[in-house]
């Protein structure tokens, strides 16, 4: 069940998650980052094989999670890729008139 | 150390700017309310001209002001235009009562998250819901300040005539000497309002239109995303 593979899409806000909560801590525990990211252990276990898989993440001998500098790096171009878009849009003072 | 904060001042952008974009979503909920309740509106404006023109008949048919001279009897009668005032003033008050009740801000707690959050509520926002409430509730803006605009001529009207009876009385000796002038200086002003309040309208219904489209061109990127 924990090897399982994620069947659809990543979802985005997921990974940026578990690289948030791994970049406060450089290294923790699954059971940790589980609750620290406040997801079921089995559903992180199933991005975390899939963020390993991607270079994203390593597992180390003690079962510790460490991030990557591609996952570091990853995480950061998400993030300029989202202010690209974001950034771009310009919202318009609105107040409806009564 | 600096790149650190380079990343850090970008997530901060995004959460303000995705915040931004919350409140944007939260304001055009309200239009919605506008178009919901406008038969309402619409009803208690009506509502309250018919009652000011059936007690302004009722004055003439039956002679009620009779006993008194001319001058009394046109600032007695004036007071009638209390009831439109009244009326307009309960219509707007009630379409802003429902409009205070939109829930707004329901984002602020997740959205102090960070920036997966903002993630998050950008997946999450149901876009297509978001902006069917501005297309139905279009129609429904335009013709709140219609129906407002005429409201307020019926008002301009009395207010208007009372001024130039009361200038002619104070120059001529004399009411009504102007004729159809306040007509003519109420239907003059209203269309100076109207065009101001519409023209603010359809620029916000059109700005709105054109976030629409960033948004939909977001929310496909969003969709296309792959890691």
């Amino acid at each position: 069940m924990n090897s399982e593979a994620l069947s659809s899409k990543p979802d985005l806000y997921v990974v940026a998650r578990i690289i948030k909560a791994l970049k406060k801590k450089n290294k923790i525990n699954k059971t940790a980052l589980a609750t620290c990211t406040e997801l079921s252990y089995d559903k992180l276990v199933k991005y975390l094989d899939w963020m390993s898989k991607k270079g994203f993440i390593e597992i180390d001998e003690n079962g510790a999670v460490i991030l990557t500098k591609a996952g570091s790096e990853t995480y950061d171009e998400l993030v300029q890729w989202i202010m690209k878009h974001v950034g771009q849009l310009k919202f318009p003072r609105l107040r409806a008139s009564t | 150390m600096a790149e650190k904060s380079v990343s850090s001042l970008s997530e901060e952008n995004v959460v303000k700017k995705v915040a931004e974009l919350m409140e944007t979503l939260d304001e055009i909920k309200k239009y919605n309310i506008l178009e919901k309740y406008l038969k309402k509106f619409t009803i208690i404006v009506i509502t309250s001209i018919a009652i000011c023109i059936a007690v302004n008949l009722t004055i003439s048919f039956f002679g009620l002001l009779n006993a008194y001279n001319e001058l009394d009897r046109f600032f007695l009668n004036f007071p009638i235009v209390l009831i439109p005032s009244v009326g307009v003033l309960a219509g707007i008050l009630f379409v802003r009562s429902k409009m205070k009740k939109v829930k707004t801000g329901e984002w602020k707690k997740e959205l102090s998250k960070g920036f997966p959050s903002a993630l998050k509520l950008l997946s999450e926002i149901d876009w297509d819901n978001s902006f069917d409430v501005v297309s139905s509730g279009r129609v429904g803006y335009v013709l709140y300040g219609l129906v407002k605009g005429a409201a307020y001529g019926f008002i301009f009207f009395f207010i208007i005539g009372f001024v130039l009876n009361l200038i002619t009385y104070l120059t001529l000796h004399r009411t009504g000497a102007l004729g159809y002038a306040s007509f003519h200086f109420s239907f003059l002003s209203i269309i100076v309002y109207l065009r101001y309040d519409l023209s603010k309208r359809f620029n916000e219904i059109r700005a709105i239109d054109k976030l629409q489209c960033e948004l939909r061109r977001l929310n496909d990127e969003l969709r296309s995303a792959e890691l």
